[in-house]
């Protein structure tokens, strides 16, 4: 199965004219397919990472496209740092309507047996996760109500749907993030805020270096995907992120989407 | 009449059994204790929020010592922080850890702490959370988060643990059976138009129909159940 098929559909282009995203952990990867699909749908996009350095390759290929974007650094684990961030893209732009909680410790895909878990390795995960939810939510929710249509996207994973023998750290989390997007739907609805998650399966670049090198790793792993393949962090997770972003799905709030490919179907 | 309040659930289950009731800061605890003894078990109950892995593993061996074993474990967990109900944008930091990292955490460590009693033999554990986590609900984003959470490792640590002989698995009670200050929070409504909800027209007891699943999920009969979330809520929230 070819990529070309997620290639060749609409950039949503127009879709978000006149918007402003906040997007984090955009420097590479799932996050960086996010800003540059929302650019690319017309958003201003504030590209952040821990470091603002990390984020200057994402925002000059939006410069290139002919898009706006801005680097900032935001430690999602610092409420602080988190807090200046959003306001340094609204005293750019004037506006925030968007917010994509993405960033994570990375530790996703590193097997870790249960019972040996420490506190530790759970904070380190929770601070990004969780911490980042709780400090981007308040940041941002005084110009998501201004907004009139405010957009808070958390990135989950089917881990946090199935479980994971893998990673039951990074699988709880994310579990977690259901439920922190299902009560803050709730709690956010009034204000015609729509929170609601992702839940992405994409080949980013380590995953692309690991199946190189373990094909027959690849060729299974593919087999659990009905389309036959992982998705494109850009034209396949981003470009659902426009979506729920734009206009056309202002409707749905408090879901947990999978967007992969047709491999969890269990809800 | 009203099928299940306070009738005979047939034999007991748990007899010969050994279950251990871990539910700190949580009153509903001692209910479900008396009716896994109404099932046969031996069932003692430990009121201690660990605060490392040494701490669960101390508190369960005790337990484990006293009643003969640790077939059984259930447990449920939220601090106080967590119950409270209030808008997410006026939660501080002290109370979002307080609410959710000490919260996971205490039930990390107690899990871990059954791995080590039930690692060798098997054994069953059963989690229970509110049902209307399922769901959501407005001002209830912290404890919502951890007991989603909650669940999830159970799915996980079934997965890992599952080749050990142990089994875990996930129940839901009603918010209020779990925390009579949920009573107190904005839960949301059901979407059912028809007759009020639940459609059972009770919330179930947790002495006799709580406990009677749980029972069931301790015993032989649910041998090839794990990694599952039984919601009993007596039809509230019908999830997919």
């Amino acid at each position: 199965m070819s990529q070309a098929s997620a290639t060749t559909t609409s950039t949503g282009a127009g879709l978000l004219d006149g918007r402003v995203a906040f997007v984090t952990g955009a420097g590479a990867g799932i996050g960086r397919g996010i800003a540059l699909a929302l650019a690319a749908a017309g958003a201003r996009v504030a590209v952040t990472g821990r470091r603002a350095s990390t984020c200057n390759d994402t925002v000059a290929q939006i410069a290139a496209e002919g898009g706006a974007a801005l680097a900032l650094e935001a430690d999602v684990g610092d409420a602080a740092a988190v807090h200046r961030a959003v306001e340094a893209a609204v005293a750019r732009w004037g506006r925030l309507d968007i917010l994509v909680q993405n960033a994570n410790a990375g530790d996703s895909a590193h097997p870790i047996a249960l019972e040996d878990v420490s506190a530790e390795d759970w904070l380190r995960q929770a601070r990004v996760a969780w911490d980042g939810n709780l400090h981007c939510a308040q940041a941002a929710l005084p110009h998501l109500r201004a907004s009139g249509c405010g957009r808070f996207i958390v990135l989950g994973s089917a881990f946090g749907l199935h479980g994971a023998a893998m990673n039951p750290v990074y699988s709880a989390l994310k579990g977690g993030d259901r439920g922190f997007v299902k009560s803050l739907a709730r709690e956010w609805g009034p204000d015609g805020i729509t929170v609601n998650a992702i839940e992405p399966a994409a080949a980013t670049e380590p995953t692309q270096v690991f199946f190189a090198q373990n094909p027959a790793v690849r060729d299974a792993y593919l087999r659990l995907f009905p389309l036959g393949r992982m998705g494109v962090p850009r034209e396949d997770i981003g470009r659902a992120v426009v979506a729920l972003c734009s206009d056309l799905m202002g409707y749905v709030s408090g879901q947990n989407l999978p967007v992969d490919g047709g491999l969890y179907t269990a809800l | 009449m009203v099928q299940g309040v306070g009738q005979d659930a047939g034999a007991a289950l748990l007899a010969g059994r050994c279950a251990i009731v871990a539910m700190p800061g949580l009153a509903f605890g001692g209910a479900l204790a008396r009716g896994l003894r109404r099932h046969g078990a031996r069932v003692v109950e430990i009121d201690v929020t660990p605060g490392s892995c040494a701490d669960a593993e101390k508190a369960l061996g005790h337990a484990a010592r006293e009643a003969g074993g640790a077939d059984l474990v259930v447990h449920a967990g939220a601090t106080p922080a967590a119950l409270a109900a209030r808008p997410l944008e006026s939660l501080s930091g002290e109370e979002w850890q307080s609410a959710v990292h000490r919260s996971m955490l205490a039930s990390l460590y107690l899990l871990q702490g059954v791995y080590r009693q039930q690692h060798e033999a098997g054994g069953a554990t059963v989690l229970v959370g509110p049902s209307v986590a399922l769901v959501g609900a407005a001002g209830l984003v912290p404890l919502i988060t951890l007991v989603e959470a909650q669940r999830t490792l159970v799915k996980s640590a079934a997965r890992q643990w599952g080749r050990h002989g142990m089994r875990l698995n996930w129940v839901g009670v009603g918010a209020q059976r779990f925390a009579p200050a949920l009573a107190e929070a904005a839960l949301p409504p059901t979407p059912e138009l028809g007759p009020p909800p639940p459609a059972l027209g009770r919330v179930p007891e947790l002495q006799a129909e709580v406990a009677d699943v749980i029972a069931w999920l301790g015993s032989d009969g649910a041998r090839g159940v794990t990694g599952a979330s039984f919601n009993l809520d007596g039809g509230d929230w019908m999830v997919p």
